[in-house]
């Protein structure tokens, strides 16, 4: 008698509501998780896809005034450099749009032509590493020459 | 012995919730179903925020994609081993058309003829550089191409017209194919269409637009007007847009804008 009422208060009690509360709670929490998941992952999707159309405008920006300082500026020779920013071409200020993007230059040279003929240091190989504000990295190559950069 | 109905105390039933109990669920209960409310309102919140933002994005986007393309496209190609200035310095001096006084074929013949050289069958660009918004009665184009075919008139052009009351530009690229549309009044072979770059009903909200010129004679960029007699050889296209317009009484606010610009070169610079 005294078993049988033991096993009926553990199972028909407040153990069994804790029980059904705990297995809702999971079950919540379960799908909560995936909701939350699913919906940070379209955020980081959009922010994503934001920052590659943001990282294409820098290169494009900052190569197309490679192009330009190498057409208009005789003798012009860049060299690399790191932790550069997005700069006002008139002030030189940084530009808010892009701020707290940040990019490195790598300037090499690309020697050997395809005959394997040296070009003696006239074909540079310009590389852009953009750094986005939450530090994912971008890399854009382009090549260079102080003739024919008329496009 | 007590039987297990019976009452006693805040007890409800022996093997039920006491009153307590019953508050406290409720009380869980009450603020778990306000975290859920909260949660769904702040995702639709954040939805509809990023959904605005994504199309003032694209819209921006658009707009610089074309913008460069539409400017390249005004740069005079070699008619004959000569760079064909005229018809683009030609055209700049046409700086703000009115479409509204004259009629189409004297605007076409306009563009036709300083530009010689040019066949029927090629095509006459304009851009003007600069726009203006004190010329609030008429449009105040600051790009506009226009295309002279032996046998069809095709047309593109982004009109940004001034609404005074709202304070902003809006970037129409459809207007000017119907005004055109209405203007020759017939089956005149508008077939604006076909134009690469025409999207139709297109409209977005541009709160803000400026160039800056790279001359290549002094090696310094400048803004404003571009009246020299050869072409820059780089532009800058700022371009602001707003995703939020709204009217509060007598005053507007515009929502936050976003703020992109593009270099674009200029290949051929008359002044080699």
């Amino acid at each position: 008698m005294e078993k049988n009422f033991k096993t009926k208060n553990i199972l028909s009690n407040r153990g069994v509501m804790l029980l059904e509360l705990l297995i809702t709670i999971i079950i919540l929490g379960v799908i909560f998780v995936r909701l939350i998941y699913s919906f940070n992952h379209s955020i980081q999707i959009f922010i994503r896809a934001r920052e590659v159309t943001n990282a294409n405008y820098i290169a494009k920006r900052e190569m197309e005034l490679l192009k330009m300082q190498y057409k208009h500026i005789p003798n012009f020779s860049p060299v690399s450099s790191s932790d550069l920013f997005v700069a006002d071409v008139m002030t030189n200020e940084k530009i808010a749009e892009y701020s707290g993007w940040k990019f490195d230059m790598i300037v090499e040279n690309a020697d050997v032509a395809p005959n394997s003929q040296s070009l003696s240091g006239r074909l540079k190989k310009i590389s852009l590493k953009i750094y986005s504000p939450k530090n994912n990295i971008f890399s854009y190559v382009s090549y260079f020459t102080p003739a024919g950069n008329n496009n | 012995m007590k039987k297990e109905n019976d009452y006693y105390g805040f007890r409800l039933k022996q093997n039920g919730l006491t009153l307590i109990e019953v508050l406290v669920i409720c009380a869980i209960f009450g603020l778990l179903s306000v975290g859920i409310f909260n949660f769904f309102m702040n995702v639709i919140k954040v939805s509809k925020r990023a959904e605005s933002q994504t199309l003032v994005f694209q819209n921006q986007n658009f707009v610089l994609e074309n913008l460069p393309v539409s400017l390249k496209n005004c740069i005079p190609t070699k008619i004959d081993g000569f760079a064909d200035t005229t018809a683009f310095f030609g055209s700049l001096s046409v700086k703000y058309l009115d479409f509204y006084n004259k009629p189409v074929s004297k605007f076409i013949s306009d563009l036709v003829t300083p530009a010689g050289g040019l066949s029927q069958s090629s095509f006459v660009r304009y851009v003007s550089l600069s726009p203006t918004i004190t010329d609030t009665e008429h449009s105040t184009l600051y790009n506009f191409s226009f295309g002279v075919g032996t046998d069809k008139y095709l047309s593109e052009s982004t009109n940004p017209d001034v609404i005074e009351s709202r304070k902003k530009f809006r970037l129409f690229r459809s207007c000017i194919s119907k005004n055109l549309d209405d203007r020759l009044n017939s089956t005149d072979s508008l077939n604006a269409d076909s134009f690469p770059f025409y999207l139709k009903d297109y409209c977005s909200n541009i709160t803000g637009l400026s160039f800056k010129f790279f001359d290549p004679a002094t090696l310094n960029w400048v803004s404003g007007d571009w009246n020299k007699t050869y072409l820059p050889a780089a532009v800058e296209i700022s371009v602001t847009a707003s995703d939020d317009i709204k009217k509060i009484g007598d005053s507007t606010k515009i929502g936050s804008g976003l703020s992109k610009s593009v270099i674009v070169s200029i290949p051929c610079s008359n002044l080699e």
